[in-house]
């Protein structure tokens, strides 16, 4: 009899433990349980921060080296009371991280900051970034474009971007000078006007190179560029306006490809990154911070030889960049804490500067970012060329950004698996492309109340 | 004819293990590559960036990281394997009435991905105040259904019962039964277990990726996806942390290859 009691014990105490996991419901409502957890700590930390005056700010992100870690270790030498936890989370998984977080009532961090092509889904996380207006921001004497992607449509501020990051096009002189007679950044931009340009120049490329050399490495990478550059809204009204924004970016990507001016490497792969340094891709889309992260690091001796020029593309437009956000289950004190904090990073000739030295992002703020203080140093990189005047002066006053989606990433997703395919099949043209992106999306949005038009 | 049957058995085992095997001097070759330098130059064959690399992880929380998942993973196989092996004993020895319905219970642990539970997961050891710990890391691997099955199919074949109710005759009491008797006949089985537990734990990403929210507390797979900024993965580095967080897995399979493959054969051929 003993023996049988031990043993259903010891099976239904393994079993008990083994199902907590899977079967544990959600004992309190996940919101209900994340104001408990929240108020928990706020007792908590605003007892610290009266004691001692100490507040400390949690901070997930995926450029916590090169980006947050210098500006943090900057204002804790200033401000000492100020202590900062960062975690570094991989961009992907910063959305799915959050999301469990809140439906566990587990703590958020204190910061947050939300890629440029997910704005959308973090906006639609209900509730969970406080309003800046309420700290007293601002918004006028930041890029009016960055601002409005960070307002929803109550006018709350939600966010503020880091820095500006318009996109241009780069070049490698060598081979322009090779194909089209001249490398001068003056004559190679009266070349290239519009798109229907770009595809005249290609083919003059491919000739003279006897198809040698091609005008872009990769179709992932002008899908890219076309998508930052539309303005046309992912969503308006609850649908998706997928014919419409892929239609745009699929008539040019099938229009270049048919033209034989762009390889099929994938975008952002080593193999793909490899193309910076050889001698048969030219032209690059180019957002100010791959001049390091891309031309300088795959093509040191290019760049070394200033063999680099820079053109405006045919729209102004920003690629990358993250906005700060601030939670609304941090404490009031961590709050206040980190309002200053971003705004001092933004917003102060010192953090502004500590950014543009460490990380290379230039401030958005345009009472800060004046006369020389956009001056790049890397501009003999592209052979002494004024590239900071075509980056923060020419491009960044006429940057659009389409309005943020919750959808955004799902799109850009479906672009780039589609873009890959039409690369990779020439007889895909733009209606197969659209169409394969559709059904594709379909699979993704699992919402049916959202039409995908 | 003989030399033809041996070309025929010969070149797709080859071609097989260089399947298998070149991935694998793929990672270590690109380890030794500055990054950008990877595919300008012929991967499969070693560059001279390999202490730079190793130095890039070692000035951020390699080593840290490593023995938290040293840790992390010795434990949760440890007791992984205790508690599994007891319930697998318990199933096979012990006559009782809910039997079936906890074997079924069992089975049906395992038919649940780990995605659904793991925010009831999350609020278990929040409400237990372990959510800043490394502890949930431990605990979710010890009450592990496949574990229990697997022990469970394991003692039927590989544990006599009459050497039990032998035992259990000259006077054993039952935790002696188990640790003596019943533990020496189920080894292959244990270290099977054991190995792949240590394996599933040292590279899971998701329940870290989940529980930590300090950089103290990273685990391998957490630091080695940390070696990225915003525009720049550094692959060199990653593949690098990754040669080198083979290298536990590698020695445990080594020194367990014969009982493991003994235990994953055990009962496949009844004499």
């Amino acid at each position: 009899m003993k023996r049988k009691l031990l043993s259903v014990l010891l099976c239904t105490g393994m079993l008990a433990s083994m199902l907590a996991g899977c079967a544990a419901t959600t004992a309190q409502a996940p919101a209900e349980a994340q104001s408990t957890e929240a108020e928990a700590g706020a007792e908590e930390a605003s007892s610290d921060a009266s004691a001692e005056g100490e507040v400390t700010i949690t901070y997930w992100g995926w450029d916590v080296s090169n980006f947050a870690q210098p500006l943090m270790d900057k204002y804790h030498e200033l401000h000492p009371n100020v202590s900062f936890e960062p975690t570094a989370v991989e961009w992907g998984d910063m959305i799915p991280k959050t999301q469990q977080a809140l439906a566990s009532g587990s703590e958020l961090p204190t910061i947050i900051p939300m890629d440029l092509g997910l704005l959308g889904a973090w906006k639609n996380i209900d509730d969970i970034f406080v309003d800046l207006r309420d700290y007293g921001i601002d918004p006028s004497k930041y890029n009016q474009a960055l601002m409005a992607s960070t307002t929803d449509d109550s006018g709350k501020i939600f966010g503020l971007h880091e820095a500006v990051n318009p996109a241009a096009i780069a070049y490698k002189r060598d081979l322009a000078k090779q194909y089209l007679g001249t490398d001068d950044p003056e004559e190679i931009q009266a070349m290239l006007q519009t798109y229907d340009d770009y595809i005249t120049v290609g083919q003059k490329i491919k000739e003279a190179s006897d198809g040698k050399a091609f005008m872009f490495h990769s179709g992932q990478a002008i899908a890219e560029w076309f998508y930052f550059a539309s303005t046309t809204p992912n969503s308006e009204n609850g649908a998706i306006n997928a014919t419409t924004k892929y239609t745009e970016i699929m008539d040019l990507l099938t229009k270049f490809r048919d033209a034989g001016i762009v390889d099929s490497y994938q975008n952002g792969t080593p193999e793909g990154n490899a193309t910076y340094a050889d001698d048969s891709h030219i032209f690059f889309p180019c957002p100010d911070w791959a001049v390091s992260y891309y031309i300088v690091a795959n093509d040191p001796d290019g760049a070394a030889a200033g063999n680099w020029g820079l053109i405006m593309a045919p729209k102004g437009y920003q690629h990358g960049g993250a906005a700060m956000g601030i939670t609304t289950s941090a404490t009031d004190e961590q709050k206040q804490a980190a309002y200053d904090f971003i705004t001092w990073a933004i917003s102060s000739e010192e953090g502004a500067t500590l950014m543009k030295d460490t990380a290379g992002y230039i401030t958005h703020d345009t009472t800060i970012n004046t006369g020389d203080f956009a001056k790049r140093s890397d501009e003999d990189v592209f052979g002494g060329q004024d590239i900071s005047k075509v980056f923060y002066s020419d491009i960044a006053s006429r940057i659009e950004i389409a309005s943020p989606s919750p959808y955004d990433g799902d799109i850009t997703n479906v672009r780039n698996d589609v873009a890959q395919q039409v690369m990779d099949d020439p007889s895909i043209d733009t209606a197969a492309a659209v169409q394969a992106a559709k059904d594709e999306l379909a699979t993704i949005v699992t919402d049916t109340s959202v039409e995908i038009k | 004819m003989k030399v033809i049957k041996k070309i025929l058995t010969w070149v797709p085992l080859i071609l097989l293990a260089l399947v298998s095997l070149i991935p694998f001097w793929l990672m270590f070759s690109m380890s030794t590559y500055k990054s950008e330098m990877i595919f300008q130059n012929n991967p499969l064959i070693p560059s001279n960036f390999l202490m730079e690399n190793i130095k890039t992880i070692m000035e951020s929380n390699f080593v840290h990281s490593y023995l938290n998942s040293l840790f992390v993973s010795a434990l949760a196989m440890v007791l992984s394997v205790i508690v599994c092996s007891m319930a697998g004993f318990a199933m096979t020895v012990y006559q009782f009435k809910a039997k079936k319905f906890v074997n079924t219970l069992i089975m049906l642990t395992m038919m649940v991905p780990t995605q659904i539970g793991i925010i009831g997961y999350m609020i278990e050891m929040r409400n237990l105040h372990l959510n800043q710990t490394l502890i949930p890391l431990i605990l979710v691997w010890i009450a592990s259904g496949f574990g229990a099955y697997w022990m469970t199919s394991f003692i039927q074949s590989a544990l006599p019962m009459e050497l039990v109710e032998s035992a259990r005759v000259d006077g054993a009491g039952e935790i002696m039964i188990y640790l003596r008797i019943a533990f020496p006949c189920i080894r292959p089985g244990l270290v099977t277990l054991a190995l792949l537990q240590f394996l599933w734990s040292w590279n899971s990403y998701m329940y870290p990726l989940l529980f930590i929210n300090k950089q103290e507390n990273y685990t391998i797979p957490i630091f080695v996806k940390s070696l990225a900024s915003a525009y720049r993965t550094d692959y060199g580095a990653q593949l690098t942390g990754l040669t080198l967080a083979t290298i536990p897995i590698l020695i445990f399979f080594a020194l367990g290859s014969k009982t493991f493959i003994r235990g994953l054969t055990a009962g496949a051929v009844k004499g």
